[in-house]
């Protein structure tokens, strides 16, 4: 029993409880804004129709929650984590922090020097949609090492690479919005499938204890 | 009969070395704590065996056993004692010592 099979412990112990399948919805969640928020910018404009998915993403994460409460915990348990692991998802929400606000940062220059004519996304230029893809790649790789579920680095190729694959459907006008709406629409769907799917044999694999005797 | 010193498998701790309790305490250490539901699912253990090796671990100091609420719902969480850890480490330090003997 090495310290490595005591790390490893640790780390399979933090995906059992954690890793059920659930997050995988939010995420999902978050993708179908992306994907629907374009087609809706037309009627409500750019600030509201981002601005109507906050409640409902807001309504997702407690749903979640109390799924999580209700129906997860009773079968799989709690788990108190040690320090290390705290550090590390302290370091996790802190990484997340920089990724988001870099993220918004380089939206908000985009949008900008869109506005001021000095950067034409419907021309020759490919760089904001790799930008974009970098950030995501980047935001669900470290999501993925620190939370120790490799899925997640699937999930950010797959993403990453979303932008591009959506900027060839459009300028073949096989898609409107620079194609979001189909790639983002599609990334949501198996995320959201593969969650749900993760959470059935998570629920499978830890029944309700038959026992009258609560935890 | 005194244990033979020069036997390195005297100095394993039967507390810990029976595999159900080994189970228990390498699960209690990777953590900080955990409760019995858990515990159960991770061990394989009944009710009845669980509360049997618990009980035994925490006569010999090795675990604490916390018994309070989640929101209206008690939840009993079992942790490690410094005592329980410094136990386990010696315990797979001298299994460790006990193997390379067999071995050399």
């Amino acid at each position: 029993m090495s310290d490595r099979d005591l790390r490893d412990l640790e780390r399979r112990t933090f995906r059992t409880v954690t890793d059920d399948g659930l997050w995988d919805v939010l995420i999902a969640g978050v993708l179908s804004m992306l994907a629907i928020a374009p087609l809706l910018s037309e009627s409500l404009g750019d600030l509201w129709s981002s601005a109507i998915f906050v409640p409902i993403l807001l309504a997702t994460y407690l749903i979640i929650r109390a799924v999580r409460r209700r129906v997860v915990i009773p079968r799989v348990g709690t788990v108190r984590f040690g320090d290390d692991r705290k550090r590390r998802l302290r370091r996790f929400s802190l990484a997340m922090l920089v990724v988001n606000v870099v993220a918004v940062l380089l939206g908000l220059a985009a949008a900008m020097a869109v506005k001021r004519d000095w950067l034409d996304l419907g021309g020759g230029g490919i760089g904001y949609p790799i930008t974009l893809g970098i950030v995501i790649l980047v935001a669900f790789s470290v999501g993925a090492h620190m939370t120790s579920i490799p899925r997640y680095y699937l999930y950010g190729l797959m993403l990453a690479v979303a932008p591009l694959v959506g900027e060839w459907l459009w300028r073949h006008d096989l898609s409107s919005h620079h194609g979001y709406p189909i790639v983002f629409g599609a990334g949501a769907a198996i995320i959201f499938v593969t969650g749900l799917a993760r959470f059935g044999a998570h629920l499978r694999a830890h029944p309700l204890p038959q026992d009258p005797v609560r935890g | 009969m005194s244990p033979d010193n020069t036997d390195p498998l005297s100095s394993i701790d039967p507390v810990i070395h029976a595999p159900a309790r080994l189970r228990l305490m390498t699960q209690l250490y990777v953590v900080e704590s955990a409760d019995a539901t858990f515990l159960l699912n991770e061990t394989g253990l009944t009710w009845g065996n669980l509360a049997t090796h618990l009980r035994k671990l925490e006569e010999h100091g090795y675990v604490s056993i916390d018994k309070g609420y989640a929101g209206r719902r008690p939840r009993t969480m079992i942790s490690l004692t410094d005592q329980g850890r410094s136990a386990f480490q010696t315990y797979r330090t001298s299994m460790q010592a006990a193997l390379d003997q067999l071995h050399d």
